[in-house]
């Protein structure tokens, strides 16, 4: 029903049910992550949920180590999501479920860094620049540790840091952080070399990472 | 240790926090909730025994408020009044313009609301399966839209356009003044619009202000107290332009322009050169009597990674002369205890900077345990048997599994 009219009424009520995502019950999914392709494509019932338990825990590992423990984690896992959800129809190998995820959690990260960087120019900070919620527990060296190595990270290219921060930090698979990347072996390979150099370079000037680093006497650039 | 050691470091402290959130915050069930479930999650989770009395409340209140409508619009034109079709768009002509004093609600079955305060002019401009396009051209409301994964809501107000995921928010545009303002009660929205045309996610407790006219705006947080109506009838207090800013108590946000020297940020770039380059042009004995603290220390490093030691001295010196007492200070001793051990061999001298760190620091630098370490080395080094297992000592009781331990160990069975 839709009620609308002159301004001497007082309320409006649309009503918009047939439209409405159906809340009944799911059916869990069951099924391979072919099959879990397939089916998230098909828009079936239960796939984005199934989806969604499978890999959670994968995707919000992947975000904490591209952007770091200080990052508004449930935000950025929602978002990924939601991006997955309208991407679905980009699955080409639904074996490679997983990596086709990382993917998407690698691209909604880009982009998080990217809108983050343009924003800079603002007076005020964005949120994700304002100091860390406090850890329980949490070594104060350690964290002042993973802030400073995100310090570093923040002012290197993404297109270094994503791969750098899967193949050191993560220890990902090269063949697997170059599909995440979306480029070849070959400049997946020279990238994370930049990438090491330059992190070495700029983690110089960081007393604490340099000591950690340096822990056996001598800089040593693999 | 190598790179690839410290890239695994750091990711083994990154699942110790994650470890640590988990007991506190459980972020994989929290957003699952957002994502597939409609109904608040406190009260799904909390109050489920409650749900069939929840049930029958809201059964009845939907009934009554059916009732009240129906008894309060039994003029509406023919053409509008129709029932929904799935697929129906509200006509572009279906303005709705509020001049009564108490507001007017726009209802969406989904119990997305938009309350609409007396001035405000607004319409639905098209209502497509799982998307919403709402126009406030003028005038305040309070927006409470219920999150659906597969539902998008978008606002055009004035010359911005929102995106809105699940969440509340204040909103208002004053053509006249150029003034849009958003403060967001819970959720998150990104806006888009002059100033911002990249987008900006505004977070619960935030508040967007933009002065279209003076290209200017400003982006708060705030501690906003007012309670959101449980009864999306109950349009909720007038927030009259102006009203807002005055309330809420303004907590100051931190500006990045603030934070640190540029000599600093120079150094994080590996732009050493320039900031060497830069004091020699102002002249090294006026840098060093007028640069802040943080200006010196950044110089002193700068200097030191390329190896320019007078000026590394000097500075540090300066440093130490000029903010006796301080943090900086104190850090500036142990990069000269640093200096002095692993670019000169002179240990002793390293021992007596690093000394200086740890008492300067009192127990509570950064770089407590490697300064320990290193005075374990330089005192060895330098002969100095009774330093080195004095501080050995020290630093196997402070840290067992530290670096040092090792050569800790082996001083003291020596």
């Amino acid at each position: 029903m839709y009620r609308a009219g002159g301004p001497e009424r007082k309320m409006v009520l649309l009503s918009i049910v047939d439209n409405l995502p159906s809340r009944a019950p799911r059916v869990p999914f069951i099924g391979d992550d072919e099959a879990l392709a397939i089916a998230l494509k098909a828009g079936q019932p239960g796939a984005r949920e199934a989806l969604y338990d499978r890999y959670a825990p994968h995707v919000r590992r992947v975000i904490v180590r591209t952007l770091g423990t200080n990052a508004d984690l449930q935000d950025h896992l929602h978002n990924v999501f939601i991006e997955a959800f309208s991407a679905t129809s980009g699955i080409r190998d639904g074996s490679k479920l997983k990596a086709w995820l990382t993917s998407v959690t690698v691209y909604t990260a880009i982009a998080h860094i990217r809108r983050r960087v343009r924003r800079r120019w603002l007076v005020f900070a964005p949120p994700e620049e304002l100091p860390p919620i406090p850890v329980p527990g949490l070594d104060e060296e350690k964290r002042q540790a993973l802030t400073q190595v995100y310090e570093v990270l923040d002012r290197m290219p993404i297109r270094e840091r994503m791969p750098f921060t899967l193949r050191v930090i993560d220890g990902m698979p090269l063949q697997e952080v170059a599909d995440a990347c979306e480029v070849s072996l070959a400049t997946i390979k020279r990238r994370i070399d930049k990438a090491r150099h330059r992190f070495m370079v700029m983690a110089r000037n960081y007393p604490l990472l340099e000591e950690l680093i340096e822990q056996e006497g001598r800089w040593r650039i693999e | 240790m190598s790179l690839s050691v410290f890239g695994k470091w750091v990711a083994s402290v990154q699942d110790d926090v994650l470890d640590r959130r988990d007991r506190h915050v459980d972020d994989i069930s929290a957003v699952r909730r957002e994502l597939f479930d409609a109904a608040p999650a406190r009260v799904r989770s909390g109050f489920r025994w409650m749900m069939p009395a929840v049930a029958l409340v809201s059964a009845a209140a939907a009934l009554v408020l059916v009732i009240y409508l129906v008894d309060t619009s039994g003029d509406a034109p023919a053409t509008v009044s129709a029932p929904v079709a799935s697929h129906f768009t509200p006509a572009a002509n279906d303005w709705i313009s509020v001049t009564e004093e108490a507001g007017r609600v726009v209802r969406f079955a989904d119990q997305s609301t938009v309350a609409l305060q007396q001035g405000a002019n607004a319409r639905v401009l098209s209502e497509k399966e799982h998307a919403v396009h709402f126009l406030l051209e003028q005038g305040s409301a309070r927006v409470q839209v219920v999150h659906f994964s597969d539902t998008r809501w978008r606002m055009d107000v004035g010359p911005y356009k929102v995106n809105v995921i699940g969440t509340t928010f204040d909103i208002s545009w004053d053509p006249d003044a150029r003034f849009f303002q958003l403060s967001l009660i819970e959720g998150k929205v990104e806006v888009f619009g002059p100033m911002i045309s990249d987008g900006r996610l505004i977070s619960t407790k935030e508040t967007f202000r933009s002065w279209v006219g003076e290209g200017r705006i400003e982006i708060s947080s705030d501690d906003i107290s007012n309670a959101v109506a449980d009864d999306v009838r109950a349009v909720p207090e007038p927030f009259a332009k102006g009203s807002r800013t005055s309330s809420p108590v303004r907590r100051p946000v931190a500006s990045p322009e603030v934070t640190g020297s540029s000599w600093a940020d120079l150094n994080r770039q590996g732009r050493f050169t320039e900031v060497l380059a830069e004091a020699e042009s102002r002249g090294l004995p006026e840098t060093l009597a007028e640069r802040s603290a943080g200006d010196l220390l950044a110089l002193a490093d700068a200097a030191r990674l390329l190896a320019k030691w007078d000026i590394a001295f000097a500075s540090y010196n300066a440093l130490r002369d000029r903010f006796r007492g301080t943090g900086s200070a104190a850090t500036a001793a142990y990069s000269m205890g640093r200096i002095y051990f692993d670019n000169r061999g002179d240990y002793a001298s390293a021992a007596r900077w690093l000394e200086t760190y740890l008492r300067e620091s009192g127990g509570v630098g950064t770089l407590q345990r490697e300064a320990l370490g290193r005075l374990v080395e330089a005192c060895q080094k330098s002969g100095d048997t009774a330093g080195a297992q004095a501080s050995a000592r020290k630093y196997l009781v402070q840290y067992p599994g530290g670096p040092h331990a090792g050569i800790a160990a082996s001083v003291l069975s020596n």
